[in-house]
């Protein structure tokens, strides 16, 4: 096992070394001269172009640029803000927690909600219940997150007004972002575990366990959701990815600060030390989630070889 | 609702009379509370020197600059008791109030003008946006404790008008800079009616009332410190968000919500809309006059004729902005009165331009050949396609043009392509969108010196220098005197005539003017605004309705 883990770690060397090359290549994938992008609707005159183009590097060869700031990077030094002028480690620090939080929290209600409805819907196989869940869930796949965010904003900031818009840090005001989030989650993840579970119901082992006079639930709960489980926690891995890459929408419809709120600034600002910083930390996120899930998979599924 | 808009007059003098802002329902202030005030950017920093491209707006409630305009343009002195320049506005001197006193407890007096101006020009803290409003400064000199004498090395007539902009004169702490340096940009250190308190990146900034305050300039109607505790500003991007916050209770004045938010809540009685016109060259195109067809003047004015400017604003903009047919938008202290009987809504004397300028459609395909050329023409446009009102405008003018038999190619490009598509000359006719406070606007988009090039941002996109070399050079000549001109007068003599060239030639295509525009539930009184449309609090109270 440790062999496999180490390997899996291994992989994921070239990805990181891949995404830091293409992360640092996006300022030089920009038609034209950077500093135009960075400095448009501003008068500027050649001399301050020259020394903006100084002051960000930009004079040397783009590779010894690469690995000045791979350097860095290692050391913990992602630059300085072109815009606000901070150190880009501090404004990323000052609202990872943030986003974590809020992806923490989806993912919290992605799981109870998603699996209990898809359980639900496999042992109520054809009912309304069923049919209903699956409704309910292909309408929250379908529509999209600015959409369900707007929507829930108006109805229970605006109509309601039990959440607060645009407050904060507190508890109260994670709720509906969080809910609103998950769920698109949940639903996928019902979908899978409903099928999943009445996949695992028809098999042999579960026939046997009933035919022993096994209570229906501890089937269900002890021997059929064990299995079941495999692909929902495989989904569930990926969803988490998906979770980070949707506090982009959500973090902005709900004006939260975040790593979403704040990439989406950095581009319109053109702040590229910012911009770098955030895909490299979620590229990594992604990297380090699929390895965490690859290796629990392992463990839990004997099936899977470790060579 | 009320709908205000505030009216902008014209200037007379030396930017010194003005037509007065409509003023707000007399009612008596209310102490305390905290106003909770949204819009969509968030702070590229609070410090006049290194603030990357633009000052912030957050930062005008903690810093006082030399002088504020209102909404028409007249100036008042806030840190400046008085200004003055001399014959041929190459040098201005400004008597400073006494008694001003920073958040941090030192003095401001003459040492922190001069230190401030000499930041500004510092090569160490390039490219602040200040120092393009001050070309060819060349010092500033301490006559007394009180007094300073600003120098430029030729007439800087324009100088009477940026003295009260805040890139330009806010005048931060000397003690703080010394002390924290580029940090000023984060914890910034003013002598403004507020004093700040925290910014929580992406979010807030916090300010809270400048009780010491009482040399508020005559503007407002009070000269002591704010009525109400605290202000904080809120960065809401998503403009259904922001109507959102203050329908829900959370925000009480947002800025620039949405058209349709705009035509809603414009019926509610429990808000107050407020819009501001906006001066300089609002949405507007212009045109490549190097590039065949729109080389001829013919085929300039005929575009201009066959557009249907009152269309555009309903389905664009639902209404909420105004249709433009001068290059100027009319609220600008410049503007051209005669400038709009040039272009007008006549497609069927554009039909007839284009038939007599040789253009007719031999082949039946409802499109104008010359020489058996088809008449087409690229437009770009710049931002997402979703949600972009500028599609809908693009869309208009493809139907509008297409019906006196001209073919328009939509280009839909990101704004940070606009330099980079104009440097290629692959244009006919390129958007823009700049809504400044002077008829110096002029000399950003029309002075052949600002024709974009390597190593050189630009936006002189018409190229009329090689159309049109005389006239280019006579237009290039007005411009730049009426930058330099000494008064206003002779400022305005200089910018009509350059407004005559461009009207004349059809250099542009001006489409509609808009308005900033905001919106604050009715508890909230006593708002009052400059004149780049930002909100200021010193007056304002939120009663107790």
């Amino acid at each position: 096992m440790t062999a496999y883990i180490l390997r899996r770690l291994l992989r994921s060397v070239p990805v990181v070394v891949l995404v830091s090359i293409l992360v640092f290549s996006m300022v030089e994938m920009l038609p034209g001269d950077p500093v135009l992008h960075m400095f448009a609707g501003q008068y500027m005159t050649a001399e301050n172009m020259a020394t903006a183009r100084e002051t960000l590097g930009l004079d040397q060869p783009a590779p010894v640029r690469y690995l000045q700031w791979v350097t860095r990077v290692f050391q913990g030094d992602f630059g300085t803000s072109i815009v606000s002028k901070r150190p880009v480690a501090d404004m990323v620090l000052s609202v990872l927690p943030r986003t974590l939080e809020l992806a923490m929290a989806a993912m919290f209600v992605t799981i109870v909600v998603g699996i209990a409805l898809g359980v639900i819907a496999a042992i109520r196989q054809n009912s309304w219940i069923d049919t209903l869940v699956m409704v309910v869930a292909s309408i929250g796949v379908a529509m999209p997150l600015f959409w369900s965010g707007l929507l829930a904003l108006l109805y229970f900031s605006v109509q309601l007004r039990w959440f607060p818009v645009s407050q904060g840090a507190s508890f109260h005001s994670l709720v509906l972002p969080a809910v609103v989030l998950g769920l698109q989650s949940a639903c996928m993840v019902a979908r899978l575990t409903r099928s999943s579970v009445l996949q695992v119901l028809r098999e042999d082992y579960i026939t046997t366990a009933r035919a022993k006079g096994v209570l229906e639930n501890r089937v269900v709960a002890i021997h059929a959701l064990r299995n079941a489980f495999i692909p929902v926690f495989t989904l569930i891995g990926v969803q988490t990815s998906w979770l980070l890459g949707g506090t982009v929408i959500t973090e902005t419809v709900f004006a939260r600060p975040g790593l979403g709120t704040m990439a989406v600034d950095a581009i319109r600002q053109m702040d590229f030390p910012v911009l770098q910083a955030i895909v490299l930390i979620a590229a990594l996120i992604y990297t380090s989630v699929n390895l965490v899930v690859d290796i629990v998979n392992a463990l839990v599924d004997p099936r899977i070889a470790y060579d | 609702m009320v709908v205000k808009k505030m009216a902008l007059g014209l200037l007379a003098g030396t930017f010194a009379l003005s037509l007065p802002v409509m003023a707000q329902e007399a009612a008596t202030p209310v102490e305390g509370g905290i106003v909770r005030f949204a819009f969509a950017e968030e702070s590229r920093g609070m410090d006049p020197v290194t603030a990357h491209r633009r000052f912030s707006e957050a930062a005008i409630h903690v810093h006082d600059s030399l002088v504020v305009q209102d909404t028409s343009n007249a100036p008042h002195g806030a840190l400046a008791e008085s200004w003055e320049a001399n014959a041929d506005a190459s040098q201005y001197t400004v008597k400073l109030k006494t008694g001003v006193i920073f958040h941090d407890g030192t003095p401001f007096n003459a040492a922190s003008v001069k230190a401030h101006f000499d930041r500004l020009f510092d090569p160490a803290n390039c490219c602040s946006n200040g120092t393009q409003y001050m070309a060819g400064y060349t010092g500033t000199d301490i006559v007394d404790d009180q007094t300073v004498v600003i120098k430029f090395d030729k007439p800087m007539g324009t100088f009477a008008h940026y003295i009260g902009m805040l890139d330009v004169t806010a005048i931060p702490s000397n003690a703080a800079w010394d002390a924290i340096g580029k940090d000023m940009n984060l914890r910034p250190v003013g002598a403004g009616p507020f004093k700040f308190v925290e910014w929580v990146p992406q979010s807030h900034v916090r300010f809270e009332r400048n009780a010491d305050y009482n040399w508020g300039s005559d503007l407002f109607d009070h000269p002591g410190a704010p009525y109400i505790d605290a202000l904080e500003v809120k960065f809401i991007a998503d403009q259904a968000t922001r109507t959102a916050c203050l329908e829900a209770g959370d925000c009480d004045i947002i800025k620039d919500p949405g058209f349709a938010a705009q035509v809603r809540l414009g019926s509610n009685p429990d808000y107050e809309m407020v819009k501001i016109p906006q001066t300089g060259m609002p949405y507007s195109f212009v045109f490549n006059t190097a590039k065949w067809p729109t080389d001829q003047v013919a085929v300039r004015k005929a575009i201009n004729l066959a557009i249907d400017r009152e269309k555009i604003n309903m389905a664009a903009y639902l209404g909420q902005r105004e249709p433009l047919y001068s290059t100027l938008a009319p609220a600008t202290p410049e503007f051209w009165p005669e400038a709009p009987s040039l272009i007008y809504f006549a497609p069927d004397e554009a039909k007839a331009l284009l038939a007599e300028a040789g253009f007719a459609d031999t082949n039946g395909d409802g499109i104008v050949e010359e020489g058996g050329n088809p008449v087409a023409i690229d437009l770009f446009i710049f931002g997402n396609r979703e949600g972009n009102p500028s599609v809908i405008v693009a869309e208009s003018i493809q139907s509008d043009l297409a019906a006196v038999g001209i073919r328009v190619n939509i280009n839909v490009r990101p704004w940070d392509d606009q330099s980079v598509v104009a440097m290629n000359e692959g244009h006919h006719m390129i958007n823009f969108d700049m809504p400044l406070p002077t008829a110096s606007v002029l000399g950003v988009m029309f002075n052949s010196r600002e024709t974009p090039r390597e190593g050189r941002y630009g936006m002189g996109f018409t190229y009329f220098q090689k159309a049109s070399p005389d006239n280019s050079t006579e237009l290039d000549a007005l411009l730049d005197a009426g930058d330099n001109a000494a008064t206003f007068e002779e400022r305005k003599e200089k910018f009509i005539a350059a407004q005559k060239i461009i009207g004349e030639n059809y250099l542009g295509v001006p489409i509609s003017a808009g308005f900033t525009t905001y919106i604050m539930t009715n508890r909230l009184e006593g708002v009052k605004y400059n004149n780049a449309g930002h909100a200021m609090f010193n007056d304002a109270f939120l009663s107790a309705q």
